[in-house]
């Protein structure tokens, strides 16, 4: 049995079934999983292309334990910690199969466990068994399916560079996002806040950040800023569809550590740990201490409106 | 004090698409290479692609040009002269370059040159927190 089967087969599921969750959920989620690894050890040996797949964990990536490479703990936020793994520690966990929610430390036991497995492993083998694998190349798939988010991420991943500029992807026509364009009496105010309470792993576009996306739509200068990538959503197809609308808009997509824009794009060197609360949020947003021109323009305009809003 | 460095990759179009992006990615980590063996941090990077012209700059360029007014850029490195082809009399904002494989540096440009600025601040922002 390969390394990637018996985590799951060995370690992950046979916790999953621990916790109670039924066998569709673990079925579906063991899948997921699967895919999601084995799509992205399929390119462990293309630098640049694994680098853009690993960014979106490096948030999270950066704070996990125990303290192996970046890389593989990295690897376990996108291939294994995004995932219907969310759905047990959210409020929709009796889709799971569960009478209740998987407490948070339950959560970082599956990690740490993952790290110290992963870290064990050989990830060059690990690629070459992937690449005979007939399974779907996920990450590949979205690369071709969202241009000019991928070029967003990829260029964020290419280099150690606070800021960076490249050519502008060109856009036949922006992205059609299912909903966002119907018309629907949906308003919001520039400045506002919002928080919304989902499942962080549905496809579904929840009402508030619906509402948001709406309004940027019918403006050709705005902005969508959030905490942490995770707090938009862990799926990474939503992820890049919510990007893909704002980028091929010429809107401007912004987090506490990344800041992006089609042809333009900037990091924050030190990323900040995701808030779990309002006032962290707020103090991640108004830490503008070392950021690139732009990114430090777009929270701190934010943070002057919401003010004049209150 | 930290000493910052910008990288400035170039490309013509006028080799293949496919080999476009390995070609920035080559000059950028020696680059970044060198960058990094002289103690500086990247600031900016710039992966230009298509003709240098300054008189009409397209946007990579515009920025570039406004990163130099704005003094930020630190010592901006390129591969070699034939990538940046200026000369020190550039009508250009002023900054100072590091030609690696020639193993020299040069200060181009006029204090006195201005670019239009861009405006940095979106209109309207709006803050979405999911958890």
């Amino acid at each position: 049995m390969d390394a990637v089967s018996h985590y799951l087969n060995s370690i992950l599921a046979p916790r999953l079934r621990g916790y109670g969750v039924s066998e569709h959920f673990l079925l579906r989620t063991i899948g997921i999983i699967h895919t999601q690894m084995t799509s992205l050890l399929r390119h462990w040996d293309d630098r640049v292309f694994k680098n853009t797949v690993l960014l979106l964990g490096l948030e999270e990536g950066s704070f996990y334990e125990p303290r192996a490479k970046i890389d593989i703990r990295c690897f376990v936020v996108v291939a294994i910690r995004n995932s219907p793994i969310e759905t047990i520690q959210s409020d929709a966990y009796g889709e799971a199969g569960l009478s209740k929610s998987l407490p948070s430390k339950d959560v970082k036991e599956i990690t740490s466990e993952a790290i110290r497995y992963f870290s064990k492993q050989d990830f060059a083998e690990m690629c070459r068994q992937a690449k005979l694998s007939a399974r779907q190349d996920l990450y590949q798939e979205l690369a071709n399916e969202y241009p000019v988010a991928w070029a967003a991420l990829k260029h964020l991943a290419a280099t150690n560079s606070k800021t960076v500029d490249y050519p502008k992807v060109s856009v036949s026509e922006p992205y059609f996002l299912e909903g966002v364009d119907k018309e629907t009496e949906i308003t919001a105010t520039s400045g506002e806040m919002k928080t919304g309470i989902y499942d962080g792993y549905s496809p579904e576009i929840e009402p508030p950040l619906m509402a948001f996306l709406k309004m940027l739509s019918a403006d050709s200068n705005g902005a969508l800023i959030v905490d942490s990538l995770k707090s938009v959503t862990r799926n990474i197809t939503k992820l890049l569809s919510i990007l893909e609308f704002l980028l091929t808009r010429d809107l401007i997509f912004a987090s506490t550590n990344y800041y992006m824009e089609n042809g333009h794009v900037e990091r924050r060197m030190k990323p900040l740990r995701a808030g779990h609360s309002t006032n962290d949020m707020l103090r991640n947003v108004s830490n503008t201490s070392g950021l690139g021109y732009k990114h430090k323009a777009a929270l701190s305009q934010y943070a002057k409106q919401a003010k004049s809003t209150e | 004090m930290e000493l910052i460095a910008s990288l400035f990759c170039h490309v013509s179009e006028s080799i293949p698409e496919a080999e476009i992006q390995r070609e920035l990615q080559r000059q950028h980590d020696i680059l970044a290479q060198n960058a990094a063996s002289s103690g500086r941090t990247i600031e900016h990077c710039f992966f230009h692609v298509g003709e240098f012209n300054l008189e009409d700059p397209d946007q990579v360029l515009l920025r570039f040009l406004q990163r130099a007014q704005a003094d930020d850029l630190g010592l901006v490195l390129v591969e070699s002269k034939d990538l940046f082809p200026l000369s020190q009399q550039a009508h250009i904002p002023c900054m100072e370059v590091c030609f690696v494989r020639e193993g020299v540096q040069e200060i181009l440009g006029n204090k006195d040159v201005q670019v239009a600025e861009e405006d940095l601040r979106p209109k309207n922002v709006y803050m979405y927190w999911g958890f």
